[in-house]
């Protein structure tokens, strides 16, 4: 079978934070059209090698290349086409979730008419129609995701970045975010995203990449990584994390409830 | 207990001002000496109490203990401070019974610079008025409660702004406390110094000053100053009956706030449902309908329905509006029929455009949104720029309009108009500068309604707009004593067009060297606005 282009390029990329060496020199290819998951322990090095392929966090070492565009060589042509949903979802939550999504397209230079007309769909969608006019400060954690979702999807990207798109999200929300990555791979768009549940990176995606201590230690198609077994399996093996409580905190049985 | 929760409470501070980096060091710094040298001055004030009558010097006292308590009841909301520090919410999780956790809650409270300048004053006092018989003993015991009054006072409307701060609405408008307190403390202050005629005889024979008396004695801080009024005068028993009083007031204050506590510990927060949104919401209302559908008019519809809707930027706003219409009031421009004090309509363009020192401040980590969205810097600052200016044309134009009609002087209105345009671009240029030479993120209050999220740097965050202010103070100087000197009304209106275009060429340069700076350091910027950097 034909290997599908590269939607992103990271080569070397490395940051550092003082003394923590956060990320150490990630290379990942990431097919077009694929839904490509990003997995690793807490500190792993994810959320800093999102933010510096989405042009949010420069570099110190390295390249990013997304849908054939250089970021940090021009970040406004690859800004156009990627989305983007960080962990840390601070949103201008004073506006209401259609002038958030307004607010979104007109930054992206859209027409007023096109926004309107998306906006309407994706509330419907996401189910928000009846929050639209309602301040996001008063959103529930799971309506900030799906907003945030929809503003990161209002101008059709290429390549959708998604950190922890599915964490303090009620089951209900989490299938129709599912259903709209989905939807959004079908017609050929390409997502990346960061999870620790290791389930849902086997049932979304058919790639996947697991760091530890900012280095991919694994990468490739869900099948190969996996040798035939659970990912967690083979998750837990190679970040090294075995049996570490042991014979410890036995003193908890001793706990008077 | 209470001195674990000390501990705590340094601990605190401490990290506070460390994560703030060199800003919160320097602004701690700038704290301490604050605090003592108003500690220190006010103590040597009271000093002179000794020369005084005694009736006098009790007045005296009583109105600073006055002065003392409204400080400690106020300041932490004013200054939205570090009570966030030992908020009682953050305890109600540890199995801490009430009775423990006050003496501690009291002790951290008195720990800080507005301790220590309290404890300054309070000595003051007592060196100013204490007799030199056994008596002082009374007055050394009636400083110490009206100390302990003080906090007590300081914790109970801390506890129950708190508890009312539990819902999203409650908590805005808990925020709007600050400026609502402050300006009803300077009405009253102005009220009470426009009474003073020096031509009046004797000050003390006024309506205001019984008043006033009456007020401050009726006060929590009363019975302690009253019981070293009569300590001084060596009446022993009103003074141990003063005393007394006092006691019975800390003993009030303490019931009260031991319920407060029981209540914040023991009920749950407000609901976390979402309420009903309005329909039709619209970036661009009715009243933004002129501004295009673009990337700066989007900024800046944005930047004006923020300024109303985030407590934060409407307390920000309300504080403009205060520092603008002051002057007007506090110098009676309004009662005068001298044409230059039309001039004074420009007053809200100078302090809006020298309060824009930080324009990225309030969108903290936010920013990523416009950074996603393809790095802009120049529409992004145009858009907030675009935003003050509209701020600031209904605040000149209500003021143009009052002062004309007041003073019959049309011909103001070209030089006034000019001058309101050079302070804004003075400020504005200067403002987009500092903005992206030395942003910092206005931390959220969503949990906790008495927290800066800036421990420690609440002075130095205030330096750039000092400087700014005194920056355009320097280049506004020359403009406006030459519009106060010149006569002609021609040559007037050809210095104010002279000074708007003067202001122009200033926003001009220092835009274009905060766009120069900033565009491509969109990254960078948003790292200095992220959670990293609030405290």
């Amino acid at each position: 079978m034909q290997e599908r282009a590269a939607a992103v390029e990271l080569r070397a990329l490395r940051k550092r934070y003082d003394a923590k060496l956060a990320v150490d020199g990630v290379d990942l290819s990431v097919p077009a059209g694929s839904f490509f998951g990003l997995v690793g322990p807490n500190g792993a090095g994810k959320t800093t090698t999102l933010k510096m392929a989405t042009g949010l966090l420069r570099p110190d070492e390295g390249t990013a290349v997304v849908a054939g565009i250089d970021v940090w060589a021009d970040p406004v042509a690859a800004k156009a086409r990627m989305g983007v949903l960080p962990e840390d979802l601070r949103l201008f939550d004073r506006l209401t979730g259609t002038e958030l999504l307004m607010y979104n397209g007109l930054l992206r230079s859209m027409p007023k008419p096109t926004i309107e007309s998306r906006t309407g769909d994706l509330l419907d969608v996401l189910g928000l129609s009846d929050a639209g006019g309602t301040m996001v400060v008063d959103y529930s954690q799971g309506m900030r995701k799906k907003i945030a979702l929809a503003a990161s999807l209002l101008h059709a990207p290429a390549v959708l970045f998604l950190d922890e798109p599915f964490e303090s999200v009620d089951p209900v929300s989490a299938r129709t975010i599912r259903e709209v990555l989905q939807r959004f791979t079908s017609g050929g768009g390409t997502v990346v995203f960061s999870s620790h549940v290791m389930e849902t990176v086997e049932r979304l995606c058919d790639r996947v990449a697991i760091l530890h201590a900012g280095r991919v230690v694994a990468a490739g198609a869900v099948d190969a990584v996996r040798r035939g077994r659970s990912l967690e399996d083979v998750f837990v093996e190679l970040v090294g994390a075995g049996q570490v409580v042991g014979g410890r905190l036995g003193w908890l049985s001793s706990s008077s409830g | 207990m209470a001195l674990v929760l000390v501990r705590l409470k340094l601990t605190l501070l401490r990290h506070g001002i460390a994560a703030s980096g060199t800003r919160g060091v320097v602004g701690a710094v700038l704290a301490a000496l604050a605090a003592v040298g108003t500690g220190v001055t006010a103590g040597l004030l009271l000093l002179f109490l000794r020369a005084m009558r005694p009736g006098d010097a009790t007045d005296a006292l009583a109105a600073a203990y006055a002065i003392v308590l409204v400080v400690w009841v106020f300041g932490p909301i004013v200054a939205a401070g570090s009570e966030g520090t030992l908020e009682p919410d953050r305890l109600a999780l540890f199995p801490l019974g009430i009775g423990r956790l006050m003496p501690g809650l009291l002790l951290a409270a008195l720990l800080g610079f507005g301790g220590v300048a309290t404890v300054l004053v309070l000595a003051g006092s007592v060196a100013g008025m204490a007799p030199a018989s056994p008596l002082v003993a009374v007055t050394v015991a009636a400083a110490a409660l009206e100390l302990c009054i003080c906090v007590t006072a300081g914790r109970l409307v801390a506890t129950l702004v708190s508890a009312a701060a539990r819902t999203r609405r409650w908590r805005d408008l808990a925020l709007l406390l600050g400026p609502v307190v402050a300006l009803g403390l300077n009405v009253a202050l102005q009220v009470v110094v426009r009474q003073v005629d020096p031509r009046a005889a004797d000050f003390r024979t006024t309506r205001t000053y019984a008043v006033v008396r009456t007020l401050t004695r009726v006060l929590p801080s009363g019975p302690p100053a009253m019981a070293i009024g009569f300590a001084r005068e060596g009446n022993v028993v009103a003074a141990l009956l003063a005393l007394a009083a006092g006691g019975g007031v800390l003993f009030v204050g303490i019931d009260l706030w031991h319920a407060a506590l029981q209540r914040v510990l023991t009920s749950g927060g407000g609901s976390g449902a979402a309420p009903p949104g309005r329909r039709g919401a619209d970036l661009f209302p009715a009243a933004l309908r002129f501004l295009p559908r673009t990337r700066v008019g989007a900024v800046a519809a944005k930047e004006l329905r923020l300024t109303w809707r985030d407590p934060r930027q409407r307390a920000a706003f309300f504080g403009v509006v205060f520092a603008s219409v002051v002057p007007l009031l506090s110098l009676r421009v309004l009662g005068s029929t001298d044409p230059h004090s039309v001039l004074f309509a420009a007053m809200p363009a100078y302090v809006v455009g020298s309060t824009a020192t930080n324009l990225y401040g309030f969108d903290g980590a936010a920013l990523w949104t416009n950074v996603a969205a393809g790095d802009d810097a120049r529409r992004d600052l145009l858009g907030k720029c675009v935003a003050r200016a509209l701020l600031a044309v209904p605040l000149v134009t209500v003021a143009l309009v009052g002062l004309v009609a007041r003073t019959h002087a049309p011909g103001e209105i070209v030089p006034t108009i000019g001058l309101a345009v050079a302070a804004l671009g003075v400020g504005l240029g200067a403002g987009t500068v500092a903005s992206v030479v030395a942003p910092f993120p206005v931390s959220d209050t969503r949990s906790n309604v008495f927290s800066s999220g800036n421990a420690g740097q609440g002075l130095s965050a205030a330096l750039p707009s000092l400087g700014v202010l005194a920056a355009g103070a320097v280049v506004l100087g020359p403009v406006v004593a030459a519009l106060v000197a010149l006569r002609d009304p021609v040559a007037r209106a050809a210095l104010g067009v002279a000074g708007a275009a003067a202001g122009a060429i200033v926003f001009i340069v220092g835009f274009g060297i905060a766009v120069r700076r900033s565009a491509p350091r969109q990254p960078e910027l948003l790292d200095a606005l992220g959670p990293r950097r609030t405290a």
